[in-house]
């Protein structure tokens, strides 16, 4: 059930639960308006009653989740060769991924010492090379590189 | 004098009433206010968290109706899940109750 609809049956349910009290209140030979706000009074805060309501409904499926997942737990410990065969391939396919990141990652965002050095002579620079892993044996070539850096950032020389 | 009911026996207490026979929200509290001899305090409101937490367990089922005062509402019914664990509930509180008479009673003597 969407939740759109929860809200709204919870909130029909809640009213009419309210209204039949209030109807066997005048049948009792009370006055309509008295009857109305007795049958809220003994009711309860409605906002809390539907706040408790979303809760438990919250609740119940954490806890069904939960017995899903000990028992999906229990099945594979049950057969630990399907369980080994999942493991590794996820384990193949997120560090390939990875591997790849991280080289892709050097290339382009200079992450490499000679090729950052060269972008700041040249006088160009990579905006995204936050990294300066430029270690230059030339002092002058560290300090241009510094320099530009620094301008880029607008902090000025 | 009324009593606050403990917390679990409501869930029980709802199972039973619907039991009897399919009813809305407001007719499940006059059932067990009847069935119970108004022995118990329950603030109406609380009724429905325990409602819902039974239907989504799937031991009740809802479906809307008119009541008679041609008042749209909500109708509940046991599932045959929701029989089963009637009947195992019922069973169980009847074993506590024998123990707690027991063990109580010889308590005092």
């Amino acid at each position: 059930m969407g939740r759109g609809r929860f809200e709204r049956e919870m909130a029909a349910e809640m009213e009419s639960h309210i209204g039949e009290r209030a109807a066997d209140l005048e049948r009792s030979g009370m006055a309509p308006g008295e009857a109305l706000r007795l049958a809220r009074r003994e009711f309860g805060g409605v906002m809390r009653h539907q706040e408790d309501a979303r809760e438990s409904v919250w609740l119940n499926w954490v806890d069904r989740l939960g017995m899903d997942v000990r028992l999906t737990g229990r099945g594979l410990l049950k057969s630990p060769l399907y369980a080994g065969v999942a493991v590794l391939t996820l384990a193949l396919g997120m560090g390939a991924n990875a591997i790849l990141f991280s080289v892709v990652d050097g290339v382009v965002f200079g992450g490499f010492s000679v090729s950052g050095c060269l972008l700041a002579r040249g006088g160009r620079m990579a905006p995204t090379c936050e990294r300066w892993t430029c270690q230059a044996t030339i002092p002058a070539q560290v300090r241009l590189a510094e320099n530009d850096f620094r301008h880029f950032q607008g902090k000025g020389t | 004098m009324s009593t606050p009911i403990l917390p679990g026996t409501l869930d029980l207490l709802i199972l039973k009433a619907v039991s009897l026979r399919h009813q809305h929200g407001y007719g499940v509290l006059l059932r067990i206010q009847q069935i119970s001899g108004e022995a118990f305090a329950i603030e109406q409101g609380t009724l429905y968290p325990a409602l819902y937490r039974l239907d989504h367990q799937g031991l009740m089922a809802g479906e809307w109706g008119v009541s008679e005062n041609n008042r749209r509402a909500k109708f509940y019914s046991l599932t045959t899940l929701g029989k089963k664990r009637l009947k195992s509930e019922t069973e169980e509180w009847g074993r506590v109750v024998a123990a707690m008479s027991s063990a109580l009673g010889t308590a005092k003597a």
